[in-house]
C-alpha cells in the first residue's frame, strides 16, 4: 500500500494502519533500533512503541514521508531506550558513533536557547549543500546508524574511504555550525 | 548514556534528506501487490485502484499480498472494463511500484515542487487537482513558497497568486495559479468541525457535492453500485442534521453495521473519489477534506437517507478509482507512446494497440528519467477518455513490471 494510502488509514482510525505501517516499514524500524540498541528484545520494543506513537501523532499530523516520520520515532524512541538503565546492553557500534557527533560540538557549547528543531533546520541546510554522496553517507552513519560495512557495501566505497568522507564531513559540520552562531 | 543533542537533532533533518539517503543505490522500491483476475472476474473492472481507496472499514477480500510473491488464480480470464473498453484479460496478478522516488526538480509537476504555500501566515497543502477559473472569485493575495533540489543541492522560492473559491470559505480552501493552470490547495486543520452545520458551510457541500454513485456495504450486506436520481431529499434531511456534533472517531468501526457508501466528487474543492458513509446507527463519516470527521445525525435520520436512496436509484457498473492499462510498449514518438496489450490478453489475437499521450511530466519523466523504454511492460494510469483511434488522454502515471508465471511483477 502506498504511503499515502496508509497515512489515510491513520486518518480514519483504522488500526489496518498499523499492519499496513508494520510491513512495509517494520524491517527498517527494527534495524535502526537494532543499530542503536543491538538488543532484539529491547528493539522489537521500541519497534512497537513507534507504532503506538505514529497512531497518536496521525492525525493530526500529516507527514510529507511516512518513512522519514516512522523513522524518526523509532530513533528517538531507541535513545530514550539507550539513555535508560533498563537497556539490555548498548551497542559498541552506536556508542562510538554518538561520540563522534559529541565531538562535532559538545552540547555544554550549544546554545541552550537553540532547540533541537532548529539545530536540525541547521544541519539540513549543511548537508544540502554537501556532494551527495558524503551527504548520503552521512545519513546512513547519523541517522540509520548503518555500519562502516554496511555502508561501504551500500555505496561500493573502500572502508576507509568512507571513513574518511564521515570525518572530513564531521569537521565542515562543525565549522558550519560554528559559522552559524550555534556555539556559546 | 546521554544522547547527545546534535544526534538529536539529526532525527529532525528533513523528510527529503533521508529519503535521499534511502533510496540511493539500493533504491528502495516498496510495492503494491493487486490481485487482479480472481477479483476483476467478479466484479468486472479493474481493481488496481482499489488500495487507493480511502477505506474505514476491513477489506480483506481485497487486500495486497506481501511484496514478493507471485499470486497464481486459478481464473482462467477476466471481463475488465477500463472507462468503457472491455478487454478480456488473462487471469493474472499484476504489481506496481510504489517506488518513493525523488524527482530531479525539472521532472516534477508544479506542484509537486511547491506542494505548501503560505499565505497570510496560513498554510495550504496542494490537493493535486486542477480547478477552473470559472469556479473562482476575487485574488486573495500572493502566497509563497518554498522548494528543493536534492539532487543540485538548490533551494528555491516562488510566489503565486491565490484566488477565492467561489462559495468556499478562503480559511480552509483556496486555488492557487501555478502555470497558467489553478490548482485546489486546503489550509491545514487539526480537528474536524464542531458541527455537521459547520462543515456544510465551510465548503458548501451541498451546492458543490452531487450524491451520485453509492453503494450498500457492511457486516451482512453485498456490496452493489447504485446510482441516485435525485439528492435534493437527501441534502434536506442532512440540512436538519446541522448541529450533529462532531465524534471522536479513534475506535469506530463503520464495519461493525450496514452502511451506504456514497462516493464524493467535486472539481470546486478538490474532492476526488473520497467517501460519505451513512450508518444504520445513525452516523455521518466522510475523509473529503483530509481529516476524518465522524457526525452523529441520529438513527431516524441515517434511515431515512439510506430508505430514500433504495427506492430512488438505479443499480449501475462499479467504477475503479482509477482507470488502468497494461500492456507492452512498442513504440515511443513525441508526445505519445504506443501500449499493446495483447502480451495480457485471454486471446492475444485480441490484443489493441492504445496511443497513450506523455504530455504530462509525470508520465514522461518516466520515460526520460527512469528510462521506461519500448519492450517494457507497464501499468498507465489515466483519468481522461478514450478517444477515437484508441488514444488515451489524461495518463498521469506508469509503473514499469514484467510478465512473469502469468502475473506482472516489478522488478526490485
Amino acid at each position: 500500500m502506498d504511503d499515502l494510502s496508509i497515512i489515510e488509514l491513520y486518518f480514519e482510525r483504522d488500526e489496518q494502519a498499523i499492519r499496513e505501517t508494520d510491513q512495509k516499514y517494520g524491517k527498517l524500524c527494527y534495524k535502526i533500533a537494532y543499530n542503536i540498541l543491538e538488543s532484539r528484545e529491547d528493539s522489537e520494543e521500541c519497534v512497537n512503541d513507534t507504532y503506538l506513537g505514529v497512531w497518536q501523532a496521525i492525525p493530526p499530523t500529516r507527514p510529507k514521508s511516512l518513512m522519514a516520520f516512522v523513522c524518526a520515532i523509532t530513533r528517538n524512541l531507541s535513545f530514550k531506550k539507550l539513555e535508560s538503565e533498563r537497556a539490555q546492553k548498548r551497542s559498541h557500534s552506536a556508542v562510538v558513533s554518538l561520540s563522534e557527533l559529541e565531538d562535532i560540538l559538545p552540547d555544554e557549547r550549544i546554545k541552550d536557547s537553540l532547540g533541537d528543531e532548529e539545530l536540525g533546520r541547521l544541519i539540513s541546510r549543511f548537508l544540502r549543500r554537501q556532494k551527495a554522496d558524503a551527504r548520503n553517507v552521512f545519513i546512513r552513519k547519523y541517522y540509520f546508524f548503518d555500519s562502516i560495512n554496511e555502508i561501504s557495501t551500500r555505496y561500493g566505497f573502500s572502508e576507509s574511504r568512507v571513513k574518511n568522507m564521515l570525518y572530513h564531513t564531521r569537521n565542515r559540520l562543525r565549522e558550519f555550525l560554528i559559522k552559524e552562531g550555534v556555539e556559546i | 548514556m546521554k544522547t547527545p543533542r546534535i544526534a538529536k537533532a539529526i532525527s529532525h533533518i528533513d523528510e527529503e534528506l533521508v529519503l535521499g539517503a534511502a533510496e540511493q543505490k539500493n533504491k528502495s522500491r516498496n510495492s503494491i501487490w493487486i490481485k487482479w483476475g480472481a477479483v476483476a472476474a467478479s466484479f468486472a473492472v479493474i481493481v488496481i485502484g482499489i488500495a487507493a481507496y480511502p477505506h474505514l472499514f476491513d477489506k480483506t477480500d481485497v487486500a495486497p499480498t506481501p511484496s514478493g510473491d507471485i499470486i497464481n488464480t486459478e481464473e482462467q480470464y477476466s471481463i475488465i472494463s477500463s472507462n468503457g473498453i472491455k478487454r478480456r484479460y488473462k487471469s493474472f496478478s499484476v504489481r506496481t511500484e510504489n517506488a518513493a522516488i525523488v524527482w530531479p526538480w525539472e521532472y516534477k509537476a508544479v506542484y509537486e515542487k511547491y506542494p505548501l504555500i503560505t499565505l497570510d501566515g496560513r498554510e495550504y497543502n496542494c490537493r493535486g487537482r486542477e480547478i477552473s477559473p470559472s469556479l473562482l472569485g476575487s485574488k486573495l493575495g500572493v502566497g509563497e513558497a518554498k522548494g528543493g533540489d536534492i539532487y543540485e543541492d538548490k533551494e528555491y522560492k516562488e510566489s503565486f497568486d491565490v484566488y477565492r473559491i467561489n462559495g468556499v470559505s478562503e480559511q480552509h480552501l483556496a486555488a492557487v495559479k501555478m502555470e497558467d493552470k489553478y490548482y485546489v490547495f486546503i489550509s491545514r486543520q487539526s480537528a474536524p468541525p464542531a458541527t455537521l452545520g459547520e462543515l456544510f458551510d465551510i465548503y458548501s457541500i451541498p451546492e458543490n457535492i452531487t450524491l451520485g454513485r453509492f453503494s450498500f456495504e457492511g457486516k451482512d450486506i453485498e456490496d452493489n453500485s447504485y446510482i441516485l436520481r435525485n439528492d435534493d431529499y437527501i441534502w434536506s434531511i442532512l440540512d436538519g442534521c446541522s448541529a450533529a456534533r462532531a465524534q471522536d472517531s479513534v475506535g469506530w468501526h463503520g464495519n461493525r453495521e450496514n452502511y451506504i457508501s456514497f462516493t464524493l466528487n467535486s472539481e470546486a474543492l478538490g474532492v476526488y473519489k473520497t467517501v460519505m458513509y451513512i450508518t444504520e446507527k445513525g452516523y455521518l463519516w466522510t475523509n473529503a477534506f483530509d481529516i476524518g470527521a465522524l457526525y452523529f445525525i441520529g438513527e431516524d435520520a441515517a434511515a431515512r437517507i439510506i430508505e430514500h436512496a433504495r427506492s430512488n436509484s438505479d443499480e449501475t457498473e462499479a467504477e475503479p478509482y482509477e482507470y488502468t492499462l497494461v500492456g507492452k510498449i512498442t513504440e515511443i514518438g513525441d508526445g505519445y507512446l504506443l501500449l499493446d496489450d495483447s502480451s495480457v490478453c485471454a486471446d492475444e489475437k485480441d490484443g489493441m494497440v492504445f496511443k497513450v499521450s506523455t504530455e504530462d511530466i509525470r508520465v514522461r519523466r518516466c520515460i526520460e528519467f527512469e528510462k521506461i523504454g519500448v519492450g517494457a511492460t507497464v501499468v498507465i494510469r489515466y483519468d481522461g477518455v478514450i478517444r477515437e483511434g484508441d488514444l488515451v488522454l489524461g495518463a498521469y502515471g506508469m509503473d514499469r513490471g514484467f510478465i512473469h508465471d502469468g502475473a506482472v511483477v516489478v522488478p526490485e
